[in-house]
């Protein structure tokens, strides 16, 4: 018993030592958990409380009627908005992969070292272009230079600029990090360069180019002033590329400042608020399912 | 090569060596990699080639399916002949000359797909039918000694595979496309002693039907798998002989201090 006892005091002292220096470092460690926890909750709860105002917003009047009817008058829904919200993107997404991926793998695989570095200062700028600049250049160029007036093409191609960098950095960025292992290989099995590229670099960049588009899409889609400037403004779905249309982003902009004791046009702007969210979190899903696919699938050869 | 009723032919036709480097220089900028080689290759022969690191021969075996055009800034000088045909003529495409000599890297070059597409890569490339394809890739697998091991798994992904296998496939790839001459260089230096003792197995079978050349830093190596052997320090050849002979009996004072391990 007289060895146990000996035993039972050390734990004592250390209980003594923790009230000086140990104590601070105590109460130092759980108060930066409590701050960083802090930090992600000032993150997170605006995001949930947007979240949930908006669908309390618009939920209550959401109906079938909202997807399939045009506005007319003071009633109506989004559906006019919805597909030229659609029509825009698949326009602009077109011409931002065509250009954003060729000019991509051109920088990464055949530029002269100086060039492709020249172009990468490019791609940094053309991001940082406002958007509102881009959108004034869009309605200089395309709808008064061209006498076109606001018409839905020229909203394409102004957003599929404003999209452009985005993807050309990650076609860039996905090619370049190819292991150069793989076109060795490749080229030593008597592959051109285009075979290379499209049977061993393709599959390996692809993730990286698909996230790239996904978020270019996301961004574009959540983009209003290149469009406000170009496409202008109608409540039925466009005949020709040439008309106005109407657009989601543009429903809020033009609603938001209705009282709300007219017509439903607020609630309009709500549920179209609602829809963008939606489509935006479904895209950013999608870019973390397949991210998660293909590094299952690249295991090993990435890292 | 009408040698075909005697295997045994470790000499090789005298007379038509596979490949013969004349006066071949490499260039890097004014960087001479290497100056002035000329040997020749036979058939049904390895040969090893060896030297202290930076002594040029990876560069070396790249000149010869001009693979060295895949780096710039380098500027190759001399002829080689692949069976008669100067392989830096206008006229020879690079693409149909790196089938007939293949390469294995250092690193295993597996691509991201399953076996059987990595095997059947090359194939694909020059539009074989689907039934040629299935039979080759079982072929050049049963030839790199990999068909046994994973035939019920053809369809995993490669990358699954062992260091040691990988490189087996790689090799297996490269004899897809039916070629005459095996550029290795330094396949083992990644692989632990049993994977490297498989792939030195798999060379003895490779050399009844191939030529083939294979970069090593390992002495040992080249004195157990290669017929001949050509030493090369600062980008020169130094000597080029029978294997037994250059171990055993060198003519040059550097060769015998670099097998004796003295550098290097």
């Amino acid at each position: 018993m007289a060895v146990s006892e000996s035993k039972a005091a050390t734990p004592a002292d250390l209980v003594t030592y923790a009230r000086g220096r140990l104590l601070f470092r105590v109460i130092v460690d759980k108060a930066m958990g409590w701050v960083l926890l802090l930090a992600f909750v000032a993150v997170l709860f605006p995001l949930a409380d947007m979240i949930y105002w908006i669908s309390a917003k618009a939920l209550p009047t959401f109906s079938v009627g909202t997807l399939t009817l045009d506005q007319v008058g003071t009633g109506g829904g989004l559906h006019s908005m919805i597909i030229g919200t659609f029509i825009i993107l698949a326009l602009s997404t077109t011409i931002a992969v065509g250009i954003g991926v060729l000019s991509g793998i051109y920088t990464a695989e055949f530029a002269p070292r100086r060039v492709a570095a020249a172009a990468r200062v490019a791609g940094y700028l053309l991001a940082g272009v406002p958007a509102i600049v881009l959108g004034y250049f869009g309605f200089y160029l395309l709808v008064i230079y061209t006498g076109w007036d606001y018409n839905t093409l020229a909203g394409g191609i102004t957003l599929g600029i404003f999209m452009v960098p985005f993807i050309y950095r990650a076609t860039d960025l996905a090619f370049t990090n190819v292991p150069r292992d793989q076109r060795e290989g490749a080229l030593a099995m008597g592959a051109s360069r285009f075979q290379y590229l499209r049977r061993v670099a393709l599959p390996i960049a692809m993730p990286t180019m698909l996230s790239g588009i996904f978020l270019a899409m996301a961004l574009g889609l959540g983009e209003t002033a290149p469009l406000v400037l170009t496409v202008g403004w109608s409540n039925t779905i466009p005949q020709t590329l040439l008309q106005p249309t109407g657009y989601l982003t543009g429903a809020i902009w033009n609603f938001y400042d209705f009282p709300s004791t007219y017509g439903h046009f607020q609630t309009l702007a709500f549920q179209a608020a609602f829809l963008l969210i939606v489509i935006v979190i479904v895209l950013n899903v999608l870019i973390q399912f397949i991210a998660e696919r293909y590094r299952r699938k690249l295991r090993g050869l990435l890292g | 090569m009408e040698t075909t009723t005697n295997p045994t032919a470790s000499e090789g036709d005298p007379a038509t060596p596979v490949l013969s480097v004349k006066g071949l220089s490499v260039w890097a900028g004014k960087k001479a990699i290497l100056s002035n080689i000329s040997l020749e290759f036979w058939d049904r022969e390895v040969t090893a080639l060896i030297g202290p690191s930076g002594c040029g021969k990876t560069t070396f075996i790249r000149t010869l399916n001009r693979m060295t055009e895949v780096s710039p800034g380098l500027r190759v000088q001399g002829t080689i002949h692949y069976r008669g045909q100067d392989i830096y003529d206008r006229a020879v495409n690079p693409v149909l000359l790196r089938q007939r000599v293949g390469m294995v890297f250092q690193r295993p070059t597996v691509f991201p797909m399953s076996i059987f597409d990595n095997v059947a890569f090359g194939l694909r490339l020059v539009r074989e039918s689907r039934s040629v394809i299935e039979e080759r890739v079982v072929e050049s697998l049963r030839r790199a000694g990999l068909y046994e091991e994973l035939k019920d798994n053809l369809h995993r992904s490669a990358l699954t595979l062992s260091g040691g296998q990988q490189q087996r496939l790689c090799i297996a790839r490269a004899l897809a496309v039916n070629p005459r001459v095996l550029l290795l260089d330094e396949p083992t230096s990644s692989l632990d002693p049993s994977a490297t003792q498989k792939v030195e197995d798999l060379l003895f079978e490779l050399k009844q039907e191939y030529a083939v050349i294979i970069v090593t830093h390992n002495m040992q190596q080249a004195a157990r798998v290669s017929d001949r052997t050509a030493f090369l320090y600062q980008g020169k050849l130094i000597e080029f002989d029978e294997t037994k002979r250059l171990f055993e009996s060198p003519r040059e004072k550097l060769t015998e201090s670099y097998v004796t391990g003295r550098f290097g």
